[in-house]
C-alpha cells in the first residue's frame, strides 16, 4: 500500500496545486490584455497550466504503475 | 446545399452505425472476448461528458463570458486528478456490493435505505430531464440550421418535428441496447463501444471545424485574434470580466463540475458501474483531461471566426461551429460537424436515458410494487420481464418528458445555462457520498435532510425560475418575489446579490445540505445497519474481497425458496451460472453440501442487488428468510470498527500503563541495587581500613606501649568481628532468596531463644546504658524452628532497637505472649519511631530509612529482610507498629508446634 499511498499523496499536491493556480487570486494576475505569440495571455497561463496538470498526472501514474511492475521492487 | 434528404439519410445511418457497433460489442462480450477492456476505451467512454453543451454550447458561452466557459473542463481534469484517491474507491464500493446507481450508492451507504433511494431518484430524474431537452434541442437546431428553416423547434407540430423522431429512435436504441437482458452487474458492453466511437467522432468533427477556421479561413491563432481585436464585441473574450463577483463564480463553477463529473448519473454509469478493471484509471486519469482540453483548444477560434464572419449578432454564437463551415461552402464538413453535434448528444442521452430508468425501476417502482401487499408481486414467479418493462416505459417516459421540456421552455434558454443547472442539481449528491466514503459518522437522517433541503432550495432559486423563462409562472415571481416578499426572489435569496444565479443557487444549497447532514448527523445515532453500511463502505480497502456476510442475516431460509426467488428475477439460466460460480468459489459441491447460512444469503441478496437495486434486495430476502432476532453476539459484532478500535485503544493504554509501573519499579530496583552495593562496599572498607591503619601502626612501631597495643588489638578484633558479620549477613541474605539455605529444624522453647539473644546482646546494652526489660509467657512456648535462625532474628530485632533507642534513657521491653494461634514477640523501643510510609518498606531489601537520622544509619539493610525471610519461612509474620517520637515496637507471631507440624 505504500506506493499507492505514496501515488495519494502526489496526486493530492497536483490537485490542491491545480486548484490554486487556476483560481483566484494567481489567475488574476493573467487577466491582463495582452497577447504571447498573438494568443492572449490569459488563455495561455490557462491551458498552459491545464497541459503540465495533465502531463503531470500522467508521470505520477506512469511512475507509480511501473513501480508495482518491476520485479526487483518489493 | 445539403439536402434534407441527405440529412436524414446521414443521422439515420449514423444511428444504425451506432446500432452495428453496440451489436458487435454486445456480441464480443458474450463470446468472452470484450472490445472495451482496455484504459483508452474507458477514457473515451468517460468523454459521455461532453455533450451538445461543450459541441455547440462552449462557443456561445465564450462569445457571452471569455473563457468562462474553461471552468466545465478545468473542474473535471482536477477531480480526475483525485480520481485516484475518490473514484477508486467508488469504483470499489460498487463492484463489491454490486451497486449500479447513484441512487443505489447513496440508498446502501445509509443502511440500504428505500427512502434515500427514492429522493435521490427523484433528484436525479428533475435535474437532469432539462439537461436531456437541450440535447435534443441541439440536434433539432443543428437540422434547421442545415435545412435553412428559420421557424423555432417549437413552432412545428409535434408529428412534422423531426425531433420528435429523433426521441422515439434514441428511445429505441437506450431500450435494445440498455435493456437487452437483466443483469447482475448492470453492464452494458456494446453500449459503451458505441459511447466511445462517439466520443471519438465528436472530437474528431470539432477538431476539424476549429482547423478549418483557424488555418482554412484565416491564418492561425495569431492572425484570428489581431483581426478580431477591432470588433468591439469581441473584446471580452480575451480576459475575465472584473465585475465584483466574477471570480467566485469561477470558483464555483469549477467546484459544480468536479461533482457533476462524479455525480451525473451518465457519469456514474460510464465511470463506475461500466468500469471493467479498476486499474483503467490509471491512464484514464490523464487521457480523459486531455481529451476535455484538446476538444477545448478550437473554442476560441471558432467564436472569434464566428464573430467576423457574421457581424452584428445575425448568427446565434451556439451555432457557430455549424454555421461557419455551412457559410464557407463546405458541405462535407458541415455534414461532419452535424453528426459530430448529434453524436455528443445522442450519447448523452442514451447513457442519461439507461441510467436513470435503473434508478426509476429500482429505487422508485419496484420498492412500491413490491411493498403493495394486493399485487402478491413477491409471490410471482418470474419478475425480470416485469423489471424490464419498467425500465423501458420509464426509457420512453423520460425521452418524452424531455421533448416536453423542449417543446414547452427550450427555446428561451441557452445551452450552458439548462446544463449548469443539471450540474447544480447533481452537486446536491456530494456531501452524501463524499461524507459517506470517507466519514462513518454520517447518517441517514442527515443525508435525507442534506439532500431534501439541497433539492429544495434548487428547485426554488433555478427550477422554478427557468419556468417563469417558460411562461408557466408569472415574470413577478422572479423580480419582486413570491407574494411581493423581496427577501424570497429566487435569484437574490435572503437579499444575497452579487453572485450569479447558478453560484447563488449552488451557495445556499450546499450551505443547508451540507449543515444539515453534519448536523443531523453528529446528534443523531446510527442504527446498527447503517452503521454496519458505514464501515464498509468507509473501510473497503481494508476488507476487499472479505465481505463479512455473516454481519447480515441470521436466520432460516430454505434453499429451494432463495433459488426461486432469484430465478424470478433473473431467469433459470443465469441463477444456475451464479450459483455454481459460488460453489465453486467456496469449492464446494452445490447439489450436496451448500447450506443456507448467512453467507449464502448474503450473497445472493447481493446478486439480487445487481438487479434490483439494494434496497428491493433488501425487501426481497427479508420475505424469503424468517430473519431471527441477532443474538447478543451479532449485536456486538455490528458495533464492529469503532468499538474494536476503542476497545484496542483501550487495551493499549492498559499496557502501556503495565509497561510504564514495571519499568518504574525496575528503575528503583535498579537504584536501590546500586545503593545497596554502595552501602555494603562502604561497610566493608570502613572497619577494613581500620584494621589495616592499626595492623601498619603496630607494625611500623614495635616499641608501642602494651595498653595501647592491647587496645588497638581489641579493635582489630571488634572490626574484624564486624567485617565477618557483614559478609555472614550478605551471604545470609544471598542463600535465603536464592533458596539454598540450610535449615535444621527442631522443637524449640522461644523464652530460650529471647534470653540467649538478649544474653549475646548484653554487652551491647551494657555499653548505651540502656534498660532491657524482658516479660515472658509461662510455662513453655514451643515451637518447630531452626534455633540459630531465631536467635539471630532476635539479635536483629535487639540491635535495631538499640541503634534508634532513645539516647539517653534507652528502655527496650521484649514479651513472649501466647496466642490461639501462636507465639507472638515484641520488642519495643522508646526511640524516635518511624514514618507511616516508611513502615510498608522497611522490609524491602536494601532499603534503609535514611531520614530518619541524620547520618546513614550503620548496618547493610539487609537485617530486616533477612528477619522477615525467617519469620516467613517459619509460616510466621512480621510487623511494625510505631509512631514517629513515640517509639516502635517489632511484633513477629510463629505457629504454636503440634504433632501434625512435625
Amino acid at each position: 500500500m505504500s506506493l499507492s499511498s505514496h501515488k495519494n499523496k502526489r496526486l493530492v499536491s497536483l490537485f490542491f496545486l491545480g486548484g490554486l493556480l487556476l483560481n483566484y487570486p494567481i489567475l488574476s494576475l493573467f487577466n491582463l490584455k495582452r497577447t504571447i505569440g498573438g494568443i492572449p495571455l490569459l488563455y495561455m497561463y490557462i491551458f498552459s497550466i491545464w497541459f503540465i496538470l495533465v502531463f503531470c498526472i500522467s508521470l505520477v501514474t506512469r511512475q507509480t504503475t511501473q513501480d508495482v511492475n518491476s520485479p526487483d521492487n518489493k | 446545399m445539403i439536402t434534407t434528404k441527405t440529412i436524414l439519410i446521414f443521422s439515420f445511418g449514423y444511428i444504425g452505425l451506432l446500432f452495428a457497433i453496440a451489436y458487435y460489442g454486445d456480441k464480443r462480450a458474450d463470446e468472452g472476448k470484450s472490445i472495451i477492456s482496455n484504459p483508452y476505451v474507458y477514457a473515451l467512454s468517460l468523454a459521455v461528458y461532453c455533450t451538445a453543451w461543450t459541441f455547440y454550447g462552449s462557443v456561445g458561452r465564450a462569445v457571452a463570458s471569455g473563457p468562462n466557459f474553461l471552468t466545465i473542463y478545468i473542474g473535471p481534469t482536477l477531480m480526475f486528478g483525485l480520481s485516484w484517491f475518490v473514484l477508486r474507491k467508488i469504483i470499489r464500493i460498487s463492484k463489491t456490493y454490486r451497486i449500479t446507481s447513484i441512487a443505489d450508492f447513496i440508498a446502501s451507504r445509509y443502511g440500504k435505505s428505500t427512502t434515500l433511494g427514492g429522493l435521490v431518484s427523484v433528484i436525479a430524474v428533475i435535474g437532469i430531464v432539462p439537461y436531456i431537452s437541450i440535447q435534443l434541442k441541439a440536434i433539432s437546431r443543428g437540422f434547421l440550421i442545415l435545412t435553412e428553416q428559420n421557424l423555432p423547434a417549437g413552432h412545428i407540430s409535434v408529428f412534422a418535428d423531426t425531433d420528435f423522431y429523433l426521441a422515439v429512435l434514441l428511445a429505441v436504441f437506450s431500450i435494445f441496447f440498455g435493456t437487452r437482458h437483466l443483469d447482475v452487474t448492470e453492464r452494458h458492453e456494446g453500449l459503451v463501444a458505441a459511447i466511445a466511437f462517439e466520443s471519438v467522432l465528436k472530437l474528431a468533427a470539432f477538431l476539424a471545424v476549429g482547423l478549418f477556421v483557424t488555418f482554412g479561413l484565416y491564418e492561425g491563432f495569431g492572425d484570428l485574434v489581431k483581426q478580431a481585436a477591432s470588433l468591439p464585441s469581441a473584446h471580452n473574450l480575451f480576459n475575465i470580466s472584473i465585475e465584483p463577483g466574477t471570480y467566485a463564480n469561477w470558483g464555483f463553477q469549477i467546484f459544480v463540475s468536479m461533482m457533476a463529473i462524479l455525480f451525473l448519473p451518465r457519469q456514474f454509469q460510464v465511470a463506475v458501474v461500466e468500469n471493467v478493471n479498476e486499474e483503467h484509471l490509471n491512464k484514464a486519469m490523464w487521457l480523459f483531461p486531455l481529451y476535455l482540453l484538446i476538444i477545448n483548444l478550437f473554442v476560441l477560434p471558432v467564436a472569434l471566426g464566428g464573430l467576423l464572419q457574421f457581424p452584428g449578432g445575425t448568427v446565434d454564437p451556439d451555432t457557430f461551429v455549424l454555421a461557419l463551415p455551412m457559410s464557407q461552402g463546405q458541405p462535407v464538413l458541415t455534414l461532419l460537424v452535424f453528426l459530430g453535434g448529434m453524436s455528443a448528444a445522442t450519447g448523452m442521452v442514451i447513457v442519461e436515458t439507461i441510467a436513470l430508468s435503473t434508478m426509476i425501476c429500482n429505487q422508485l417502482v419496484m420498492p412500491v410494487l413490491l411493498r403493495f401487499e394486493p399485487l402478491k408481486l413477491t409471490q410471482q414467479t418470474d419478475l425480470s420481464s416485469l423489471i424490464l418493462t419498467i425500465r423501458r416505459i420509464s426509457i420512453i417516459l423520460l425521452l418524452l418528458l424531455g421533448y416536453l421540456y423542449f417543446r414547452l421552455t427550450g427555446e428561451y434558454h441557452p445551452l450552458v445555462s439548462i446544463g449548469l443547472q443539471s450540474f447544480v442539481a447533481v452537486t446536491q449528491f456530494a456531501p452524501s457520498v463524499l461524507g459517506g466514503i470517507f466519514w462513518k459518522g454520517a447518517t441517514r437522517s442527515g443525508a435525507i435532510w442534506g439532500l431534501t433541503a439541497g433539492f429544495g432550495i434548487w428547485i426554488y432559486t433555478l427550477f422554478l425560475p427557468s419556468l417563469v423563462q417558460g411562461g408557466l409562472l408569472p415574470e413577478s415571481f422572479i423580480t419582486a418575489g413570491p407574494w411581493g416578499i423581496e427577501w424570497l426572489r429566487p435569484y437574490q435569496l435572503f437579499g444575497l446579490e452579487g453572485f450569479s444565479q447558478k453560484s447563488h443557487s449552488v451557495f445556499w444549497s450546499m450551505l443547508f445540505n451540507i449543515g444539515l447532514y453534519v448536523g443531523i448527523s453528529v446528534f443523531k445515532n446510527p442504527s446498527a445497519l447503517e452503521h454496519t453500511q458505514a464501515a464498509r463502505f468507509v473501510d473497503i480497502f481494508k476488507r476487499s474481497g472479505d465481505k463479512d456476510p455473516a454481519l447480515m442475516w441470521r436466520g432460516q431460509a430454505s434453499l429451494p425458496g432463495l433459488k426461486s426467488l432469484l430465478t424470478r428475477f433473473l431467469g433459470g439460466s443465469k441463477t444456475n451460472t451464479a450459483l455454481e460460480a459460488y460453489s465453486r468459489n467456496k469449492e464446494i459441491d452445490w447439489e450436496k453440501e451448500v447450506i443456507e447460512d448467512a453467507g449464502l444469503i448474503a450473497h445472493i441478496e447481493s446478486l439480487l442487488a445487481g438487479a434490483i437495486g439494494s434496497a428491493s434486495a433488501r425487501v426481497m430476502i427479508a420475505t424469503a428468510v424468517k430473519e431471527e432476532p441477532p443474538g447478543i453476539d451479532e449485536v456486538m459484532d455490528m458495533l464492529d470498527e469503532t468499538r474494536h478500535a476503542i476497545e484496542y485503544s483501550h487495551e493499549l493504554e492498559q499496557a502501556t500503563a503495565e509497561l510504564k509501573r514495571v519499568n518504574e519499579r525496575l528503575t528503583e530496583l535498579d537504584k536501590l541495587k546500586d545503593d545497596f552495593i554502595a552501602t555494603v562496599t562502604h561497610e566493608l572498607k570502613t572497619p577494613l581500613t581500620s584494621v589495616r591503619s592499626l595492623t601498619e601502626i603496630l607494625h611500623e612501631n614495635p616499641e608501642l606501649p602494651i595498653e595501647q597495643r592491647n587496645q588497638f588489638l581489641s579493635i582489630i578484633v571488634k572490626e574484624n568481628e564486624r567485617l565477618s558479620r557483614l559478609i555472614t549477613q550478605v551471604l545470609d541474605f544471598q542463600k535465603i532468596e536464592s533458596g539454598v539455605a540450610d535449615w535444621q529444624l527442631d522443637t524449640i522453647d522461644m523464652n530460650d531463644i529471647v534470653e540467649d539473644a538478649v544474653a549475646a546482646s548484653a554487652q551491647l546494652v551494657q555499653e548505651k546504658q540502656i534498660h532491657l526489660d524482658i516479660d515472658l509467657a509461662h510455662p513453655f512456648c514451643m515451637i518447630r524452628g531452626d534455633r540459630d535462625r531465631l536467635i539471630q532474628v532476635m539479635l536483629n530485632l535487639i540491635s535495631n532497637a538499640i541503634k534508634f533507642c532513645d539516647r539517653k534513657n534507652g528502655h527496650i521491653r521484649i514479651t513472649t505472649i501466647h496466642k490461639s494461634h501462636g507465639i507472638r514477640v515484641d520488642v519495643a523501643d522508646n526511640g524516635i519511631g518511624i514514618h507511616k510510609k516508611d513502615q510498608e518498606i522497611i522490609f524491602e531489601k536494601f532499603r534503609q530509612v535514611n531520614a530518619v537520622t541524620e547520618s546513614r544509619p550503620p548496618g547493610t539493610g539487609l537485617g530486616l529482610t533477612i528477619t522477615k525471610q525467617i519469620i516467613e519461612f517459619h509460616e510466621g509474620r512480621i510487623w511494625v507498629e510505631s509512631e514517629p517520637g513515640k517509639g516502635t515496637v517489632f511484633s513477629f507471631i510463629l505457629p504454636i508446634s503440634t504433632e501434625k507440624q512435625q
